[in-house]
């Protein structure tokens, strides 16, 4: 399938371009998340053999299955929360991808020359910076939700082993068919893309970094703001600039304790409530100044392409 | 359309430096333009503002179209090679022929196949463990693949032995080059190019310092070796330039024709980069 996918026969300039930053930022984009899909893998099947069983939110597994039966109605988004914890870190490598693809995707074709090569072919600097705005806020974290699912389907497995073998409890009924797969779904789908939206100034940030820096935008786009920041509070004994950095991530608290609603955990209403975020004002700021500065990228692509 | 580009009063400056100056060129269909120049002289400023990769002051049309703001357009009817290797050396042989299939609707993947089926380059290798001439084969491959109205080469053959130079030409001009198309190269490498223009540009400090076809330039240039009895006579013809090489003297001669020249000693027909020298110093002995 993923050959067929990467066919391209005749004229399709968006999947073509889609296509060259997939070539150009596979590591980024699928190598790391394989990766670490297989060591999770790995070491939860070592740490089942090993029989010192995961430990969450300071309790055994043990003890979470015995919670889960305690509360019947619960149990459904306990069952499942219990899956989605050892995929988180693919939403924390993720965000780690994400940057380091934002830093180098303006840079790199500089740093090579190939910009020429891209400009010799009638495709727009709109149309190739949003396509890159594209790859690194939906194309790489759609991968990273594909290998969670696969994390998901596999500790699925390995919990319902886990039942089977330790306890008098139907893995069969405590397990498979107990797993609220829309909530499911939607708590590996909206939490990721609400926060990347709010975080689309920073992502933003990083592109224009990059395409400006005439050397290690890795840097620039660091301390810049590291200095802004610094210069404030000294001069100015306030903080504002870190909380306007800090109110990115702010929503997260705020909306998402929704998912330890009252008396248990609930995946459907967690997930709801970070689309409520989205009506907040200073989201929408936020997008503005990233709209504003992804227009910057343009411009700066179209005028700089000679170094 | 005959007139592919036309440029009237065209400058653009960096600061204080002005790298054009009031350029005033037309370039026509089926035309080889040599644009030949020193470093720094404007030759790849001019041809950036022709690709629409930096801004300019003046007019400046390229296939009906303005090159700055509408270059996604113009780059279906305009292929160029820089002076610098420009493949990214992360893409596979197979990978960039499909991505140039994708964004170019005037790609033949077949006839790229089979240019590349003359060459040892491998489908499944990166770019970068390509060696420098395979790479510049590649390029002009994906090119010559595309079927543009215009080609610009920017010192296309900058670093590649004289092997894969002369193949590079003799390419162009075998499998590429017909009356509806029109190419433009710069180089240093003026005699490899000469015999394959059919116009030239000389460019100095920004500014067009001469602009003919070579037949208007042959017939006009040439250059006398007399026979040394006769040295003083063909001087008291007021010769444009006299030039010493070990020893012996040659005249350069502006609408003179042969028949007159003659009868001195050997004419022969100068040499474009003898004629860049003569007009670039600008000395007139």
């Amino acid at each position: 399938m993923l050959n067929s996918l990467t066919k391209i026969n005749g004229y399709n300039p968006i999947k073509a371009l889609f296509l060259k930053e997939f070539w150009e930022h596979r590591r980024a984009i699928l190598v790391t998340p394989m990766v670490v899909t297989g060591l999770v893998m790995f070491f939860s099947i070592v740490a089942m053999i090993n029989g010192t069983g995961m430990t969450i939110d300071g309790a055994s597994m043990a003890e979470h299955l015995a919670e889960a039966e305690d509360f019947p109605l619960e149990s459904s988004d306990i069952i499942t929360m219990l899956i989605i914890v050892p995929s988180m870190i693919l939403f924390l490598v993720v965000s780690f991808s994400m940057i380091f693809t934002a830093l180098s995707v303006l840079y790199d074709e500089r740093k090579d020359k190939s910009i020429l090569f891209w400009k010799s072919m009638p495709v727009s600097d709109a149309q190739e910076v949003l396509i890159k705005l594209a790859t690194i806020t939906i194309v790489t974290p759609l991968i990273a939700i594909a290998f969670a699912l696969i994390v998901q389907i596999f500790s699925t497995l390995m919990l319902g082993i886990f039942v089977a073998i330790n306890s008098d409890i139907s893995a069969w009924n405590l397990v498979f068919t107990n797993i609220n797969v829309g909530g499911l779904l939607m708590a590996d789908i909206i939490p990721l893309f609400v926060n990347i939206l709010w975080a689309m100034p920073i992502i933003a940030w990083f592109m224009l970094v990059s395409s400006f820096s005439r050397r290690s935008p890795f840097l620039l786009a660091f301390i810049a703001p590291a200095l802004v920041a610094v210069f404030e509070v000294v001069f100015f004994r306030s903080t504002l600039f870190l909380q306007l950095i800090g109110s990115r991530f702010t929503h997260v608290d705020k909306y998402g304790y929704r998912f330890e609603d009252g008396d248990g955990v609930n995946l459907v209403e967690g997930s709801l409530g970070y689309l409520e975020s989205l009506a907040e004002p200073s989201f929408w700021a936020g997008i503005v100044v990233a709209a504003a500065m992804i227009y910057g990228c343009i411009q700066i692509r179209k005028r700089n392409s000679l170094s | 359309m005959t007139n592919y580009i036309s440029a009237k009063g065209l400058s653009k400056s960096y600061g204080d430096f002005l790298a054009l100056d009031d350029v005033n060129v037309t370039i026509n269909k089926g035309q080889i333009v040599g644009l030949i120049g020193a470093n720094g002289a404007g030759k790849t400023t001019m041809i950036n503002a022709i690709l629409g990769l930096s801004s300019f002051d003046g007019e400046l049309s390229v296939m009906g179209f303005d090159p700055y703001t509408q270059r996604n357009e113009l780059m279906k009817e305009v292929c160029f090679i820089s002076d610098v290797a420009t493949l990214p050396k992360w893409i596979k042989v197979s990978e960039v022929i499909q991505f140039v299939e994708g964004v170019h609707p005037k790609f033949s993947r077949e006839k790229a196949l089979n240019l590349l089926a003359e060459t040892t380059i491998p489908m499944n290798k990166k770019v970068g463990k390509l060696s420098k001439g395979m790479v510049v084969q590649l390029h002009l491959a994906l090119i010559m693949a595309i079927d543009a109205k215009i080609l610009v080469l920017d010192e296309p053959t900058l670093g590649l032995d004289i092997m894969y130079r002369k193949r590079f030409y003799e390419q162009l001009l075998e499998d590429y080059f017909d009356e509806e198309k029109t190419i433009i190269i710069t180089t240093h490498q003026v005699d490899e190019i000469e015999n394959i223009l059919t116009d030239v540009i000389f460019i100095r400090d920004g500014r067009i310092m001469y602009d003919a076809s070579m037949e208007e330039t042959m017939g006009v240039w040439k250059i006398l070796d007399p026979t040394p009895a006769k040295v003083d006579e063909a001087r008291a013809l007021s010769p444009y330039r006299e030039m010493k090489s070990l020893g012996r003297i040659s005249f350069i001669f502006k609408d003179k024709d042969h028949k007159t020249l003659s009868v001195y000693g050997d004419v022969r027909r100068l040499s474009l980069s003898d004629l860049f020298v003569t007009l670039m110093t600008g000395e007139k002995s």
